[in-house]
């Protein structure tokens, strides 16, 4: 969950404000640093593929594979926040995700948005 | 001979029954969930809008397939185009239960507002030719805003 990314105030890294707003509340964007963005690209292994396909013979959710785009998410976040704090922002603005299948049995999942300096509004 | 083919006959008609059967049991189950968490997530609120100042992303997705049944019936109505409302019944119960695990996510966290949500979806294949089947994905996210007191 991106929640979790407030941890990273305490364990010594740069906190950064992730929103998909343009701006964020009780701030002011003092310095744009362009576009950051955050990619992976995951397969299903075959453990969670016949979990699922047993799953699938009543329909309705898979968790397996929810879990595993979750955890793509998770993990695209983490590298678009990675280069975000390389090049010194402390917010990112605008956040989109996008989720496609590249392969059968394989999806990228791409996460971008703007790397900004912003400060609390006066 | 024929007593092989009666009984073939009897087990596919019986897995498609229990595929039938079992398919809008579970839809009907996850709408009552959905109506459920719907009521007790009610305070929460949702914009789309974008418009109002944010403070942290929230975001949930959920994988969704249809049950065999389902997907004959909507392999078959393809055949003659126009409206697939098995899909787009599917799809609607995805977003909202996205939607819903999206506001519980705010709730969570404190908040009591969800600004610029807005819904990532992509189709899974899942297998290969006649047994290959496709699985939706859908992500919903958003700005949670209005910390609670």
């Amino acid at each position: 969950m991106i929640e979790t990314y407030t941890d990273n105030h305490h364990n010594g890294r740069v906190f950064v404000i992730v929103v998909n707003t343009e701006t964020v509340e009780g701030m002011r964007t003092v310095r744009v640093l362009g576009l950051v963005s955050g990619s992976t690209v995951r397969a299903r292994n075959v453990g969670r593929d016949f979990v699922a396909g047993l799953r699938n013979i009543l329909g309705g959710e898979l968790p397996e594979y929810t879990e595993l785009l979750q955890e793509s998410r998770n993990e695209a976040v983490d590298r678009m926040l990675e280069h975000a704090r390389r090049l010194g922002a402390n917010a990112v603005l605008g956040l989109r995700f996008a989720t496609t299948s590249v392969a059968a049995g394989a999806s990228e999942v791409l996460v971008y948005g703007t790397a900004a300096v912003v400060e609390p509004a006066r | 001979m024929w007593t092989l083919v009666a009984v073939v006959l009897v087990v596919m008609s019986l897995s498609f029954v229990t595929a039938a059967v079992g398919g809008a049991v579970e839809a009907r189950l996850h709408r009552g969930r959905l109506r459920d968490e719907a009521a007790r997530l009610g305070d929460v609120r949702l914009r789309s809008d974008g418009r109002e100042k944010g403070e942290m992303l929230v975001q949930a997705s959920i994988v969704v397939a249809p049950d065999p049944f389902r997907r004959g019936w909507a392999n078959f109505v393809r055949l003659f185009g126009g409206r697939i409302d098995v899909w787009a019944e599917l799809a609607a119960r995805a977003r909202q239960d996205a939607e819903l695990r999206v506001r519980a996510h705010a709730r969570r966290a404190g908040y009591r507002e969800v600004v610029a949500l807005r819904f990532d979806q992509t189709t899974l294949q899942h297998g290969r030719g006649e047994n290959a089947f496709i699985a939706l994905s859908v992500c919903a996210y958003g700005t949670a805003r209005d910390r609670a007191a």
